[in-house]
């Protein structure tokens, strides 16, 4: 079960630990029925097993700690950085009893029980709300409602390694490797993250959440950080699809499932094939077993997708397989440009929704 | 007495005692099977005795101890289906 290690290390720790110590001096509490929580003031990617908050009894959030990205749910938990931001968690409410704590306005409050669809499949059936459940019911009813912004509500949490954060883990926003856009724009390791767009941010969750707030427009964002305590802040430039990541670990049923997976063709393939430089030809490289037994297509590995629906280009995908994620509802279908083995063929695709709970 | 990372292990195979009899120092003699059945059977005594962090279900509560003792929630949302 996805962070189940790090759950029982948290909840276990001995108060003579180094991390018990300063739980110590927190009031610990461990929810694990989402069914009256207020998901308005604890707004977060649900695809997270486990997730933490750091507040007052004012409900005023200090910090988030936790998050993940599409490899693992457990790359950014870490004893160590938890007992980090707890402390930072301290001197946060310490300013808060005195008085110099800047207040946040506060969100709407909402709860499960207000979204009908969840409460359909959940409340009435004497079913548990998961949190994933909470996130995908949230987001068919925007698809319902026509609010869907698959950019912004199916790729959620971008991965701050696509720009080329790389986290030394264990000292939280402490950074070990820079590369590509944060390395052009001056990051360097040894370099403390301490603001995103502006905003402070104490944790890994605290820059995911604020990651995830940027519009997937954007072309640059601004990261501040603390470079031997002195303050700077760097614009990055962000590169053509920041926001992608790897749906495979969601439960998503919004988005079409389309039972392959494919890579860009490089220029010279597409030259070779004479396809256009800037269209999102693509090769399969996986197909899924039970493909077949669902009907979705005939696809085979190696076949090269020219065009969807006689589309050959998009401004925002680089791939077929993206070009269906993001314009097509789960259940539709499509016709696929296909060359296999030299030969120009058309197939059919038919996606499906992922179903569950019903 | 277990450590806690032996603890941690079991805990996360779901049972101490099968734990225990999964060991393969099970087989090096009837007494060592007595004693891995007693230390795991110990297990959480020994580990009650290591004073653990107390936490809290109740959301509601934790606001309440918070108000009253002036100290910060760690709130932590754990889906375990």
């Amino acid at each position: 079960m996805e962070g189940r290690e790090f759950d029982a290390q948290v909840v276990l720790s001995p108060k003579d630990s180094p991390l018990g110590q300063v739980l110590d001096r927190y009031v610990c509490v461990r929810v694990v029925r989402m069914d009256d929580v207020n998901i308005g003031l604890f707004d977060r990617d649900w695809n997270n097993a486990i997730y933490f908050f750091v507040l007052n009894a004012d409900e005023q959030i200090y910090m988030r700690y936790g998050g993940r990205e599409s490899e693992s749910p457990d790359t950014y938990n870490s004893l160590d950085s938890l007992r980090i931001a707890l402390e930072q968690g301290l001197a946060l409410h310490q300013k808060y009893l005195q008085g110099t704590l800047p207040k946040e306005a506060r969100p709407k409050p909402r709860f499960p029980r207000e979204m009908p669809l969840l409460v359909a499949r959940t409340f009435a059936q004497g079913q548990c709300v998961e949190c994933h459940l909470i996130g995908d019911f949230q987001n068919i009813q925007r698809e319902r409602d026509g609010v869907l912004d698959k950019l912004t509500d199916l790729y959620r949490s971008p991965d701050i390694k696509t720009i080329g954060i790389f986290l030394d883990v264990p000292k939280g926003l402490v950074v070990k490797e820079a590369k590509g856009a944060v390395a052009a724009a001056g990051l360097k390791p040894g370099d403390r993250i301490i603001s995103w767009n502006g905003v402070p941010v104490w944790t890994f969750g605290d820059v995911q959440y604020r990651y995830d707030k940027v519009d997937r427009r954007a072309k640059t964002i601004k990261i501040g950080i603390d470079r031997s305590g002195q303050p700077i802040e760097l614009t990055v430039e962000l590169p053509p699809r920041w926001w992608w990541t790897d749906l495979r670990f969601r439960q998503s049923s919004v988005e079409p499932r389309t039972d392959f997976e494919d890579r860009p063709l490089t220029a010279d393939e597409k030259q070779q094939l004479s396809l256009k430089p800037d269209g999102f030809a693509s090769q399969v490289k996986y197909v899924a077993p039970m493909t077949k037994v669902r009907g979705t297509h005939d696809l085979r590995v190696g076949d090269v997708i020219a065009a969807v629906n006689g589309v050959e280009s998009d401004a925002l995908a680089n791939t077929a397989e993206l070009y269906l994620k993001l314009y097509l509802k789960a259940g539709d279908s499509a016709n696929l440009d296909v060359i296999r083995s030299g030969k120009r063929i058309t197939l059919a695709i038919h996606t499906y929704a992922l179903n569950f709970r019903k | 007495m277990l450590s806690r990372d032996e603890w941690l292990q079991r805990f996360r195979t779901g049972s101490l005692t099968k734990a225990a009899y999964e060991t393969p120092t099970i087989y090096a003699g009837e007494s060592m099977i007595r004693l891995i059945a007693l230390v795991a059977f110990l297990a959480p005594v020994a580990l009650a005795q290591q004073q653990l962090t107390d936490w809290l279900s109740d959301y509601r509560e934790a606001l309440r101890v918070a108000k009253e003792t002036k100290r910060p929630i760690l709130l932590e949302f754990r889906c375990e289906a």
